[in-house]
C-alpha cells in the first residue's frame, strides 16, 4: 500500500522566490549571513533542541514536529558544527514554508501512535519523499545562499581567483578545464562569508550559473 | 497548563527578549542548551536553590525587587513538590513524531531506527 501526500512539483525557481519572499517577510533580505537560529527561535518562537546522539544512532542531522513548534537537532552538530547547523534549520525551514500545510492533513492514529507513523513512513509514496527533501534541500541552499546577495559577492570576490584563472588560461586551459577547480576556489572564500558548507556554495553557484562570469 | 509548562513558558519569553537564542544564551552563560531547552518546554523543574535561580534572573535581565522578578520566583516556587513529567504521552507524542526527514545518506531509516527515534523524542 503507498500513501500519497501529491505533494507540487515546484521548480527551483519557483523555490528560490519563496526563500526570498521569506526572508524579506523575517530580515533584512541582504543581511549576509542570514541569521536562521535568529528566525527560527526568535522570529518564529520555535524551539530548537539538541539531542544527543541522534546523528550517531538514526544517521539524521534534525527534523521538526509536524506541528513546527519544535525542530530537534543532533546535539554535536548543534554545539561544534555551525554551518551544519545553519544548514539543518534552513532546511526544516523549507518543510515548514513549503509542505506545513500538506503534512497538517496527515492523521496518525491515537490509539496506536508509534505504529501508524511507522507504517505512514513506510508506505509513504517514493515520488512525494523525494519531492519533499529536494524542495527542504533546495530552500535551505536559497535561504542561506540567497540569489540576490550571491550574485553581487560572488562577482566581487572574483579578482581572489583572477590570478588562478590567468595563470590556467596562459597554459592554454579552456574554461571546460579549468572551471571545477575555480568554482571549488569560490565556494571556499565565499563559505566563510554566508557560512554556509562549501558544498552548499558549489551548487548555488552552479545553479545560479555563474560559471559565466569565470571566463 | 501545569507549573512547568507556565514557568518554562515564562522563561523561554524572557531569554527571548533579551535577544538571545537559546544557542547563545546558554553559549553566553556557561549553560547546558539540552537541559536549559527541557526547562523552556516544562520537561525539567527550575534550579531549586535560591542562589541559582537569581543568578538565572539576572542573565535574563531581571531588575531585582521589580514585580517581574517577583514574579518570575512566584513562577519557580509553584513548582516545588511537582515533578515535571519525564516521559511524553501519546497525545503529545503523536504531535512530535516527524512525518519527513532525511538520513545523511539518503536511505529510509529501518523500523528498528523508527522505534528508537520515538523513544528519544519522548524523553528529550
Amino acid at each position: 500500500m503507498t500513501t500519497r501526500l501529491d505533494v507540487p512539483y515546484l521548480t527551483y525557481d519557483a523555490i528560490a522566490k519563496e526563500a526570498a519572499d521569506f526572508l524579506s517577510a523575517h530580515t533584512d533580505p541582504n543581511q549576509v549571513p542570514v541569521p536562521v537560529d535568529e528566525i527560527v527561535d526568535l522570529a518564529l518562537k520555535i524551539h530548537i533542541v539538541p539531542v544527543p546522539d541522534l546523528q550517531r544512532q538514526i544517521d539524521v542531522d534534525g527534523f521538526s514536529s509536524p506541528d513546527f513548534t519544535t525542530m530537534y537537532v543532533d546535539e554535536f552538530v548543534y554545539r561544534n558544527r555551525e554551518y551544519r547547523f545553519r544548514f539543518t534549520l534552513a532546511h526544516e525551514l523549507g518543510h515548514f514554508v513549503l509542505h506545513r500545510e500538506i503534512l497538517s492533513q496527515v492523521e496518525l492514529d491515537p490509539s496506536r501512535v508509534v505504529a501508524s507513523w511507522k507504517e505512514f513512513l513506510h508506505e509513504l509514496d517514493d515520488d512525494d519523499h523525494s519531492k519533499l527533501e529536494f524542495q527542504g534541500y533546495s530552500f535551505g541552499g536559497l535561504l542561506l545562499v540567497p540569489r540576490n546577495t550571491l550574485k553581487p559577492i560572488f562577482i566581487n570576490n572574483l579578482k581572489q581567483i583572477s590570478p588562478m584563472i590567468e595563470k590556467a588560461k596562459s597554459h592554454g586551459l579552456s574554461m571546460d578545464q579549468y572551471e571545477d577547480s575555480a568554482i571549488d576556489r569560490m565556494a571556499v572564500i565565499l563559505s566563510n562569508i554566508f557560512q554556509a558548507s562549501v558544498g552548499v556554495l558549489t551548487r548555488r553557484i552552479k545553479y545560479d550559473g555563474l560559471s559565466r562570469y569565470l571566463e | 497548563m501545569n507549573s512547568h509548562a507556565l514557568f518554562g513558558e515564562k522563561l523561554s519569553e524572557l531569554r527571548r527578549r533579551t535577544g538571545l537564542t537559546l544557542r547563545r544564551f546558554c553559549m553566553m552563560h556557561g549553560l547546558d542548551p539540552g537541559n536549559f531547552s527541557k526547562m523552556e518546554r516544562g520537561r525539567l523543574s527550575p534550579p531549586a536553590s535560591r542562589e541559582k535561580l537569581e543568578q538565572l534572573a539576572s542573565f535574563l535581565q531581571l531588575d531585582k525587587g521589580s514585580d517581574e522578578w517577583h514574579g518570575f520566583f512566584d513562577l519557580a516556587s509553584a513548582c516545588r513538590g511537582e515533578i515535571p513529567s519525564d516521559m511524553m504521552s501519546d497525545a503529545e507524542l503523536v504531535k512530535k513524531l516527524p512525518l519527513v526527514f532525511r538520513t545523511l545518506r539518503g536511505q529510509r531509516v529501518e523500523p528498528e531506527q523508527l522505534d528508537l527515534l520515538a523513544d528519544i523524542i519522548k524523553k528529550t
